[in-house]
């Protein structure tokens, strides 16, 4: 008699258990007031990590449309490409390829092919975000990892691996949209009014990229193994840069992370 | 300007081609997240994502060091880093982004009206 009380609490407690783990992590508790709160306070927080990034993106992609207006793309034609790349290196190099002097009609397959060759690095980089991210449906990762850029990967990344936000995922997708919004009010306002910043505001604008991205790897700072990553990036990837172009973003950071994760393997064999 | 003058459906085919492109190439590990998915992997890509970001803070602050010491492009690369490793010790020393940022800034700004002037 006693066991099968004993039994039925157990089969009642994992029921309990259950019903208290599947209702945590519902999607369908997004109709409630708590739900919204939420919303509200992952957005909160992606709009606070990406400001620097929005502000910076408003002035960078000024250029990036006023070339795409001398390629001859239109306003809405600038919009989509920057919607949807959100990378101001490929973008230039795209419309520098259709601008050049020896352009011929089928320059605008090089200028495709340029783009997605230098963005090859974004897959390592979603690659990156979504191993910190819980499992989810296609369309909900699309929707978080959809427009990763460069930038918005320094922002997601040690947020990600410091203190993780509510609904990681959402955050993922308010920070990379917010960027790419700012990317899109940038270049179109590029493109329609040919603006030029000074000299001064533009370069200071473009240094803060780099200075906030540093305060960013600190965050990881006990993490030695990273530091030393992200130093060898700092030094190599320049030097390669003139041969390599853009690739050598993608290729000796991969190279660096292969041969640190066997320095290490070797450490823990021989201990 | 250039002489081509394309086509309107080529415009599009450049706009589309190069975000629907771009947008592919996030999707390659959304695909194949489940042969990404171990400890070791995920560990893999942090490093190497850490390494992408050393990269993009040094090549993105070389340039802007150029951009703004246009005849003395050493001296703007040498400003430029010097910032960034400013910014980066008082993070690492005192905690936080915004603080080290806007001293980092702050430098790099001073030093640019320096040599404006």
């Amino acid at each position: 008699m006693i066991e099968f009380k004993i039994e039925a609490f157990l089969k009642n407690r994992d029921h309990i258990q259950l019903n208290v783990g599947s209702m945590t992590p519902s999607p369908d508790t997004s109709q409630t007031d708590e739900a919204d709160t939420s919303v509200a306070t992952v957005f909160r927080i992606a709009a606070s990590d990406a400001l620097v990034v929005v502000l910076t993106f408003l002035v960078m992609f000024m250029g990036v449309g006023q070339i795409s207006a001398e390629a001859g793309l239109s306003a809405l034609q600038t919009a989509l490409m920057t919607s949807l790349t959100v990378a101001a290196p490929a973008q230039a190099a795209a419309m520098q390829i259709m601008t050049s002097d020896g352009a011929v009609a089928g320059a605008w397959v090089a200028a495709v092919v340029a783009v997605v060759i230098i963005n090859l690095r974004f897959i390592v980089m979603v690659a990156s975000v979504l191993g910190r991210l819980p499992e989810t449906s296609f369309v909900r990762g699309l929707g978080g990892v959809g427009l990763i850029s460069a930038s918005s990967f320094a922002v997601i990344l040690p947020r990600l691996m410091d203190k993780k936000p509510p609904r990681p995922v959402l955050y993922c997708g308010f920070v990379g949209g917010l960027c790419s919004g700012s990317a899109i009010i940038g270049a179109v306002a590029g493109h329609q009014l040919a603006a030029s910043v000074p000299v001064i505001v533009g370069a200071t604008l473009g240094a803060m990229i780099p200075i906030y991205f540093a305060t960013l790897i600190a965050r990881q700072k006990k993490m030695r193994n990273l530091m030393v990553n992200a130093l060898f990036g700092a030094i190599l990837v320049p030097l390669a840069v003139p041969t390599m172009g853009s690739l050598a973003l993608l290729i000796l950071p991969l190279i660096v992370a292969a041969l640190s994760m066997l320095v290490d393997q070797r450490k823990k064999s021989d201990a | 300007m250039h002489d081509v003058a394309f086509a309107q459906w080529q415009l599009w085919a450049v706009a589309a081609g190069a975000g629907l492109g771009t947008l592919l190439l996030r999707i390659i590990p959304l695909v194949a997240r489940e042969k990404i998915g171990g400890e070791r992997i995920r560990e893999f890509f942090d490093r190497a994502g850490y390494g992408i970001l050393g990269g993009i803070v040094a090549t993105s602050a070389l340039r802007s060091g150029h951009n703004l010491f246009t005849s003395e492009p050493t001296i703007g690369a040498v400003v430029a880093i010097a910032c960034v490793i400013a910014a980066f010790v008082i993070a690492v020393w005192r905690g936080g982004t915004i603080l080290p940022t806007i001293i980092g800034l702050a430098g790099f700004v001073a030093a640019g009206l320096i040599y404006l002037r």
